[in-house]
């Protein structure tokens, strides 16, 4: 019997032993300081990379545009006002030379980063050599700069570019383009050219992000689980005229993966703000409560995004190397039905560009959609005898798409839609991850699959350089259609010339029109994205939505606040 | 002399027949097993529709109103207790009931193949070991403890994912990343332990056996032996597992679907329904419901089931068959 | 104590470092053997320029011979060297993060379902036969049938979500608010013990009821003693020894990995959680090191059950094996 009651001591001492060692090898939970205001907001994931030369999501956007910024930068203002360019740490828009290949500015003098270190002309060239040694996504971009191309291919992260001259006496920068681009002050503003020290290391900064000038800074990065942002102190409203200091003190981002559990959150005031798109399972019920005219008081709103959804036709693998197959495939694609697996918040549609872009054509969003009106059914029997007449029937299609809901769900739905016009397709899930890389390698010769793109900045260059033939690379591909056609390269080409977008929009229509009609892509609609908050939050007069980078987190206020 | 194999098991089955318990578990199971079967004639002739049609922007009647099978808000309806969408539908259209159904084939195939599985490769090392004795027999075991102490979840949704990309590829040995050889493979290999032991002990003890002493006298082989003699007595213990492995094996396949390693979408599997129901949990409940229920109904006759014959066999065998 | 047992646990422990030399080849085969494909491009994940992929085959030696490759992972993990190339974390930290989340879970429905299996045990086996037994003998078949990842979800569903009672999910750390922590974890405690309940309160009866019928404990009521005594002097301490040993095994398979459906559906963030969410990157240095981990914990644990088994049971130490 001694034994036992030794057994069960040895028992009960293992378990002490253990809550013990689940005591003290908790993390604490509390980032928030007393007194200061703080709200607490969830992603589902992981910003791709908190490295402002690499992010290229939404995820990493949203907050890290408040943290680094560019020579240039946007009103912070809804609608179109928000897509003018305003000078950020220059001190004036660039002087760009006659013949366009030739931008000058002038930084501002006194400017700091958040860690005090002082702003050199010099750290725009280096944030610049980040991107492009890093091969980051946005690396095409700036590729125009003279020096670029050789720079890469040189491999010495510290090689000089000799298209960019700084002085770091007087803050002038001098950049050289290989030939006229219309939208590099668009690019000049892109969070990649968010200026960092010039000592940042050549390499994805995520565990510790370098120091900006924003009304924000990062004080803490733990991947997968949570990532602070704190006023900057050294931020004030005269550092960047037009540029708003924060008015709350501490930003927490939970990743949270389950987006049920975030909304569920929001509504009950647990969360602050959920940065993804409400729970289709909860959205009937959170418009019903909380949308405009709901019964508990607004705290949800819905807007347009510069976005379009897609699927990507490789025109160079069969059977969509045959023009007629990939009309067959557009004619026949139910978008209604899509729209139904965003839970509403998709607008179908069939032009590339998306609304509030110039180029945008109205009426390709209606009756004059080539392929019939996206909000009615599709001609199901005119799809089939295409397919039919181009021999294609039975021809074996996989679909590609990634695991983030409602993707799986779309890829299947696209597949089953195909299959419905007499293709043989199979839907193939990757996790989101690796979505990218699988489909964006030459090797993996994708025929067609899920894509989005949601602009860069407000011009169509953003857009058609997804179908530039100079676009495709063999990893890290984005012109998945591998669309190489003289005509969009040419008109793309000669467009970039034209700085004056009103007196060329009618061009850039014309672009959008022959892309879609020629099939190079299967558009489906534009996304609309939310603002959802709790009531600490005061919705009716903080929250401001930029066109390009969503929810303004440096303009929110509580409550409270008078 | 070997014993004679005809009055156990007639005594066996006459105990069986008196345990109620047990023959409606295995009445239901047998149900549930035909009606998956005959998911295509369900699908052909009730439904109307296949296990992965869309059907995103149709209407059916119910209650006589003309309904959306998922409204603008991308909420499926519910049971309609009719032909089309018996059990409803889900967020892509798609009829609950022949999912279900279709589901239920993946669900049983993988575990009625990974059981087997298992009896096979268990049997065979579960006799060597018992009957040979020695160094077969210290090898075998210590075999076995590596299986078992693998974490049996995480291996196979680890070696689930990490084939998933580019298949199985072990030199002439090709399996493709999306076939079903590879959640049964896993499986099976998990629960060879499990029945390994047991089979190692009735060969253990049946080998001092004097019908087994007498036959080596005779001159036979081993071999002969163990097919004759020992393989007969062992039987009572697969007779008793396979019910208990088929019900874990179906089990470990909805854990492993459930955490996108096990059948891959679009093929349905009752695990991977409710991991797509759960997404809505809150405004479709019967996507998470249905399919659990199944699962449950399932898994619950075929423990009934084993119970009973257990207990007509051999009432004091300790069977466990663990996580 | 005796020589007896020194042999034995000494035959034991020799036996643990043997299978646990076998589980990592078998980890590495599972993880660079078998897979198709460059295994540097699948570790590489996300964004795999030419030059990191070639710095991932140098580091853990993809060129050199299986062998080597093999001593070049395990030195990896061993010395805690294995960095995610998803998050840019160390994986070693990772896992230690998770670990108080993971025991949480574990520990506290260990001590739920044990207890509550030996109260129940006991009761069924005293009114064997009678109307409570029969039905907790079906709830215990139900309990065994029911998958843990779907009784979470319609438990946070409904309890958690609609009748608002608990939490429906996430975790709390104990020195945060240990209310709140208990708070959070009752529902996924009550998730994973239902499972273990049954099985073991059946097993129990079980035993209770062969050992009630054994001959010492005739002797001991024929001697006088109370039935209290005789039931926990004589019954219970020869049932409970083969019960927690088995408790000991199935507490270390949940530690070592079984809790991970229960982490994911409960957002609890512990180390199965992780390795689910790194499966999911298909993330391989995270997983690798978590299953590694967890199969030793497990091996060493069903070692010292084994030990502690025979100290207590000499029958044990004879045969060299166990009573499985």
């Amino acid at each position: 019997m001694r034994k036992l009651y030794g057994v069960a001591a040895v028992c009960l001492a293992a378990v002490v032993a253990a809550f013990v060692l689940v005591a003290c090898g908790d993390e604490g939970g509390g980032t928030a300081t007393e007194g200061d205001s703080s709200v607490t907001i969830a992603q589902a994931s992981q910003p791709d990379f908190l490295d402002p030369a690499l992010s290229y999501t939404v995820h990493g956007w949203e907050p890290m545009w408040l943290v680094y910024t560019p020579l240039l930068t946007y009103k912070r203002e809804e609608g179109e006002a928000g897509t003018e360019l305003i000078p950020g740490l220059a001190e004036e828009l660039p002087e760009v030379s006659a013949d366009g290949k030739t931008y000058r500015l002038k930084l501002r003098e006194g400017l700091r980063y958040s860690d005090g270190t002082p702003v050199k002309a010099s750290d725009f060239e280096h944030t610049i050599k980040r991107v492009l040694s890093m091969e980051s996504g946005g690396a095409a971009y700036f590729e125009a700069i003279e020096g670029a191309t050789e720079y890469m291919e040189g491999g010495k992260a510290n090689a000089d570019i000799s298209g960019i001259e700084t002085d770091d006496a007087s803050g002038e920068i001098t950049i050289r383009l290989t030939a006229p681009d219309a939208s590099f002050s668009n690019v000049l503003a892109m969070n990649f050219a968010g200026l960092v020290p010039g000592d940042t290391p050549f390499e994805n900064q995520t565990k510790s992000p370098p120091p900006g000038v924003g009304p924000y800074m990062f004080t803490k990065s733990v991947p997968n689980r949570e990532f602070v942002l704190r006023r900057n102190p050294r931020f004030d409203e005269d550092t960047i005229p037009g540029v708003p200091t924060a008015k709350i003190e501490t930003v927490v981002t939970k990743i949270v993966p389950s987006v049920n559990r975030q909304t569920e959150q929001v509504i009950a005031n647990e969360l602050d703000f959920m940065q993804e798109p409400v729970a289709p399972d909860l959205v009937s019920e959170v418009i019903e409560r909380f949308g405009p005219g709901g019964s508990e008081g607004q705290r949800y709103k819905e807007f347009p995004t510069l976005s379009t959804y897609f699927f990507f036709l490789n025109t160079q693998e069969p059977p969509f190397d045959d023009p007629k197959v990939r009309e067959a495939v557009n004619v026949g694609v139910d978008r209604r039905a899509l729209a139904r697996l965003y839970a509403g918040s998709l607008a179908p549609g069939c032009s590339f560009l998306p609304p509030a872009v110039p180029g945008f054509d109205e009426a390709l969003n209606g009756p004059e959609c080539p392929f019939g009106d996206p909000n009615e059914a599709p001609d199901l029997e005119r799809a089939k005898r295409l397919l039919r007449e181009a021999g294609a029937v039975g021809a074996k299609v996989t679909v590609w798409g990634n695991d983030t809901d409602p993707t799986p769900r779309v890829t299947q739905a696209y597949a089953d839609q195909l299959n419905k016009i007499g293709f043989d397709a199979e839907p193939r899930i990757l996790d989101a991850g690796v979505y990218f890389q699988a489909i964006g390698n030459r090797k993996t010769k994708a025929q067609t699959g899920f894509l989005n793109w949601f602009a860069d900045f407000p011009h169509p260059l953003t857009f058609f350089f997804l179908f530039e033939g100079s676009s495709i690379q063999p990893t890290n591909n984005m012109n998945m259609s591998m669309v190489d056609d003289p005509r969009v390269n040419k008109g793309v080409a000669a467009l970039r010339r034209e700085t004056d977008l009103e007196s060329v929009a009618d061009r850039w229509q014309d672009l959008n029109r022959y892309v879609v009609e020629q099939d190079y892509l299967v558009p489906y609609g534009h996304r609309k994205l939310s603002t959802f908050v709790s009531d600490r939050i005061d919705f009716e007069n903080c929250t401001v939505v930029h066109p390009l980078y969503n929810n303004d987190y440096s303009q929110w206020c509580l409550k409270e606040d008078e | 002399m070997a014993p004679s194999t005809d009055g156990p098991w007639r005594l066996t089955w006459r105990r069986l027949r008196r345990d109620r318990a047990a023959l409606a578990g295995g009445l239901v199971f047998a149900l549930i097993a035909l009606a998956c079967l005959a998911a295509p004639l369900w699908a052909r002739h009730v439904a109307g529709t296949g296990p992965e049609e869309n059907h995103l922007t149709e209407r059916v009647v119910v209650d006589g109103v003309p309904t959306d099978v998922v409204d603008l808000r991308g909420t499926p309806i519910g049971p309609t207790w009719s032909g089309r969408f018996f059990l409803g539908a889900d967020s892509n259209g798609r009829d609950v009931m022949v999912r279900l159904l279709y589901g239920g084939r993946n669900s049983l195939l993988v575990g009625l193949a990974a059981a087997l599985g298992t009896i096979a490769v268990g049997l065979l090392l579960g006799l060597l070991a018992g009957y040979h004795r020695g160094r077969l027999d210290a090898v075998v075991r210590w075999a076995l403890d590596v299986i078992w102490s693998l974490p049996v979840v995480l291996v196979g949704v680890a070696l689930g994912t990490a084939l998933a990309l580019g298949g199985l590829e072990l030199g002439p040995l090709r399996i493709g990343a999306d076939s079903l050889a590879i959640p049964i493979l896993v499986i099976a290999v998990v629960y060879v332990p499990y029945l390994a032991r047991p089979v190692r002990a009735r060969a253990l003890a049946l080998r001092e056996r004097e019908f087994v002493e007498a036959a080596r006298a005779q001159g036979m082989g081993t071999a002969r032996i163990v097919f004759t003699e020992v393989l007969p007595n062992v039987a009572p213990t697969l007779v008793v597992f396979l019910p208990l492995l088929v019900a874990n094996a179906i089990l470990l396949e909805a854990a492993l679907s459930f955490l996108g390693a096990g059948v891959r979408p679009p093929a349905p599997s009752w695990g991977t329904m409710i991991a797509e129901g759960e997404d809505l949990i809150v405004s479709a409940p019967h996507l998470t419901v249905v399919p659990g229920l199944m699962l449950v109904a399932t898994v619950l006759s075929l423990n009934l089931l084993g119970e009973g014959v257990r207990d007509a066999l051999d009432p004091r065998a300790k069977v466990r068959i663990g996580r | 104590m005796g020589g007896s047992l020194a042999r034995f646990a000494l035959r034991r422990l020799a036996s643990m470092l043997l299978v646990l030399f076998a589980v990592s080849v078998l980890v590495f085969v599972i993880f660079n053997v078998l897979p198709a494909g460059d295994p540097a491009v699948r570790m590489a994940g996300k964004v795999p320029t030419e030059a990191q992929v070639e710095a991932i085959r140098a580091e853990w030696g993809f060129d050199d011979p299986l062998p080597v490759q093999y001593l070049t992972m395990m030195r990896k993990l061993l010395t805690g060297d294995v960095v995610s190339y998803f998050t840019q974390q160390n994986v070693v930290d990772e896992i230690l993060k998770g670990l108080p989340r993971t025991l949480s879970l574990a520990v506290g429905a260990a001590v739920i379902w044990m207890a509550l299996a030996i109260a129940l045990g006991l009761y069924t086996a005293l009114r064997a036969g009678g109307v409570a037994d029969r039905l907790l003998g079906a709830l215990a078949l139900v309990g065994v049938s029911l998958p843990v990842f779907w009784l979470g979800a319609l438990l946070s569903h409904y309890l958690g979500y609609r009748a608002g009672i608990f939490p429906g999910g996430g975790y709390v750390p104990l020195t945060e608010s240990p209310l709140q922590w208990a708070w959070h974890l009752v529902l996924p405690w009550t998730t994973l013990a239902v499972v273990f309940i049954g099985v073991y309160s059946r097993l129990l009866r079980a035993d209770i009821i062969e050992t009630l019928g054994e001959g010492h404990v005739r002797t001991a009521r024929a001697k006088g003693l109370s039935e209290r005594r005789v039931l926990t002097h004589h019954v219970l301490r020869n049932s409970l020894l083969p019960i927690l040993t088995l408790w000991g095994l199935d507490f270390g398979a949940v530690l070592g990995g079984g809790a991970i459906l229960t982490e994911t559906v409960f957002d609890l963030q512990g180390v199965g959680q992780y390795a689910a969410d790194s499966i999911g990157q298909l993330d391989l240095p995270p997983v690798m090191a978590v299953t590694l981990f967890g199969a030793f914990f497990i091996v060493v644990l069903n070692t010292l059950v084994e030990i502690a088994h025979a100290a207590l049971d000499p029958r044990v130490r004879l045969e060299g094996g166990s009573r499985r």
